[in-house]
């Protein structure tokens, strides 16, 4: 649920990062971080969560143009992976507007990839959202360990897997390398712009 | 000016509000009361941005986090003017992450019914202790002091006496031949002894009593609630009493968890039907009129039997009582074909409870409390040893 804020001639959104633990999440959000600068306001917040870290930053997008002659202003935010962090989760979940479900490469994370997709539809329900309607984007992280012979899954079977029913749009990427990672969160704005239009009832 | 927002806490979080606020970049205070303290919480809010905090004697950023442990309750926010210095100087998502984060690592303790704190002189004990809102004096009657190790009831012997902690901690056990097992212990606002105690006139103890660490206790003014308690219906007094047999039921199981005697649950679900569903969130209630049913919860390991229930039992989900056990954390099930059941009137029953005094109620929700907190502990496998992070 976006917030209109008509003082500051403003629309806020929340774009939040999803996925299994250690599936690049973090990686993704840093590499943003770094190469959109200009476009970032304020600092990265960052907080030390088990084994990981949750990430937070202020993104205004250029690209997306104005609403009613109203900036956008997404929030940027990471989940915390580890079971006991289920109130964070569910804090970051509420009130989303986009989600970029990044879901791991490698073989031996192919449980886990579909657990957490299971996950993220139950939390999404308690909020009275559906996973079906929510913009959403796929990214098929970790691309580049093909090349140091790691076995990964083709895209075709993690399509298979994550993709089959939800049939929302999906790319490979390497959250290292920053390859698809642009073109990920353009997809997943794009998509909740969409969204924001029908919500505030506007036409493009 | 006058509130301009204000609701429950368990339906809009502390960093729900941050986020609010912050976004709309309100000024003014924001006040949360929790029945489990004392004294308000506030959080002062500069153009959406937190510059300070007060929860009991602490200000600024450490009051603030401790505040992120007060899920339940009630806040109100206030449009005025604030024009202190920024004792807060981090951002405010910061504050909203870190505040749940630590709560999630249980740094920050929840501020609720069940907790985890130690006695004066504990000896390492990890059971979790109960607590309940804050005691009304007009019913306490006399205030009695014990020290450490003093036992306040035996169990066995008669007695009618309700106490309610005013300060510290007392333990619960089960004498058995193996010796004490200690079941919970209870502090502050919590009940000592039984809700049924106070109708029947020779109340037996089910169960023995033991200050752990120095504790005051208030005695509760028996006479006017047994006063309340004769006026009430007899569905439900009904209600009441079953609840209390319930508890019975769920101490002793935990005994014959704690001295490991195997009790096979495994196959009590067979020829039965179910009659209400664990997970499920059906709102009416019912009392047994012919035959038995079982209150059993489905867990990783199993099935645990948690109550049987005979005639003049209730189940089923009561308006003002959250008991832990179904619908959503148990099923309800029953030889086929053999229960006869009635529905319950659920409304009449609330508007009952409505009318209760603040104590009669507590106590009520106290064993409530008690009994979930028992039927979690009788289905959480034993650990062996508390494991470190990994
Ligand atoms: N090879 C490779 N490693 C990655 C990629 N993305 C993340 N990683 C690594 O995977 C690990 C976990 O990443 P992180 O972003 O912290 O995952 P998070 O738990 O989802 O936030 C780190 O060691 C990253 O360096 C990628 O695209 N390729
Ligand atoms: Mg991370």
């Amino acid at each position: 649920m976006a917030i209109f804020n008509i003082k500051k001639r403003e629309i806020e959104c929340k774009i939040v990062y999803y996925g299994p633990g250690r599936c690049g999440k973090t990686t993704n959000l840093e590499y943003i971080f770094k190469s959109y600068k200009k476009q970032v306001e304020g600092e990265m917040v960052s907080i030390n969560t088990e084994g990981d870290r949750t990430l937070f930053f202020d993104f205004l997008p250029m690209e997306l143009g104005k609403i009613k002659g109203c900036e956008i202003r997404v929030q940027m935010f990471t989940v915390p992976g580890q079971v006991q962090y289920s109130s964070t989760r569910k804090l970051v979940l509420k009130g989303v507007d986009g989600i970029i479900f990044v879901a791991d490469s490698m073989d031996v994370r192919r449980e886990k990839n579909m657990e957490s997709l299971k996950d993220l539809q139950k939390n999404l329900k308690e909020y009275g959202l559906n996973i079906f309607k929510i913009p959403l984007v796929l990214q098929y992280n970790k691309r580049d360990l093909a090349e140091q012979g790691i076995p990964i899954m083709s895209v075709e079977q993690m399509e298979r897997d994550l993709n089959r029913q939800l049939k929302v749009p999906a790319f490979p990427g390497s959250a290292m390398t920053g390859k698809g990672v642009g073109k990920t969160l353009q997809e997943c704005l794009k998509l909740t712009l969409k969204s924001l239009h029908k919500q505030f009832n506007w036409a493009e | 000016m006058g509130i301009s927002l204000s609701g429950d806490l368990s339906y809009m979080s502390l960093g729900e509000l941050v986020q609010i606020f912050g976004s709309n970049g309100s000024t003014g205070i924001l006040r949360l009361m929790n029945k489990y303290n004392d004294n308000l919480g506030e959080v002062h809010f500069f153009n959406g941005n937190p510059v300070n905090a007060i929860c009991d004697k602490k200000q600024g950023k450490d009051a603030l986090y401790m505040l992120f442990g007060w899920t339940e309750g009630e806040f109100e926010f206030n449009l005025t003017n604030v024009n202190e210095k920024d004792y807060i100087k981090k951002s405010r998502m910061e504050i909203m992450l870190e505040g749940s984060r630590m709560v999630d690592d249980g740094v920050i303790e929840k501020v609720g019914p069940v907790s985890f704190k130690r006695g004066d002189k504990s000896t390492g004990n990890a059971l979790p202790v109960i607590s309940g809102p804050l005691v009304d004096y007009m019913y306490v009657v006399d205030e009695e002091d014990y020290k450490d190790g003093q036992e306040i009831i035996k169990q066995g012997k008669h007695g009618n006496w309700n106490w309610v902690v005013l300060d510290g901690i007392v333990e619960i056990r089960k004498e058995t031949p193996k010796g004490p097992i200690p079941i919970l212990r209870v502090g502050n606002g919590s009940f000592v002894g039984s809700i049924a105690g106070l109708l029947t006139k020779n109340n037996v103890r089910s169960a023995s009593v033991v200050a752990d660490g120095d504790v005051q206790l208030g005695v509760v003014d028996s006479q006017r609630l047994s006063m309340e308690y004769a006026r009430l219906s007899r569905e439900f007094k009904n209600i009441i009493l079953s609840l209390d047999k319930r508890v019975k039921q769920i101490t002793n199981k935990l005994v014959e968890i704690e001295l490991m005697i195997k009790t096979d649950d495994s196959n009590i679900t067979k020829g039965k039907e179910i009659i209400i569903k664990q997970g499920s969130n059906k709102k009416d209630a019912f009392i047994v009129t012919d035959g038995r049913a079982f209150v059993i919860r489905k867990t990783d390991s199993g099935y645990v039997l948690l109550a049987t229930l005979e005639e003049g039992d209730f189940f089923g989900s009561i308006p003002f009582l959250n008991l832990g056990q179904e619908p959503d954390s148990a099923h309800v099930i029953a030889p086929k074909g053999q229960l006869v059941h009635d529905v319950v009137d659920c409304d009449l029953l609330q508007s009952e409870h409505d009318k209760l005094s603040a104590t009669f109620k507590n106590m009520i929700e106290n064993t409530a409390i008690f009994l979930s907190a028992t039927t979690t502990l009788s289905c959480t496998p034993k650990k062996k040893k508390k494991k470190g992070k990994k």
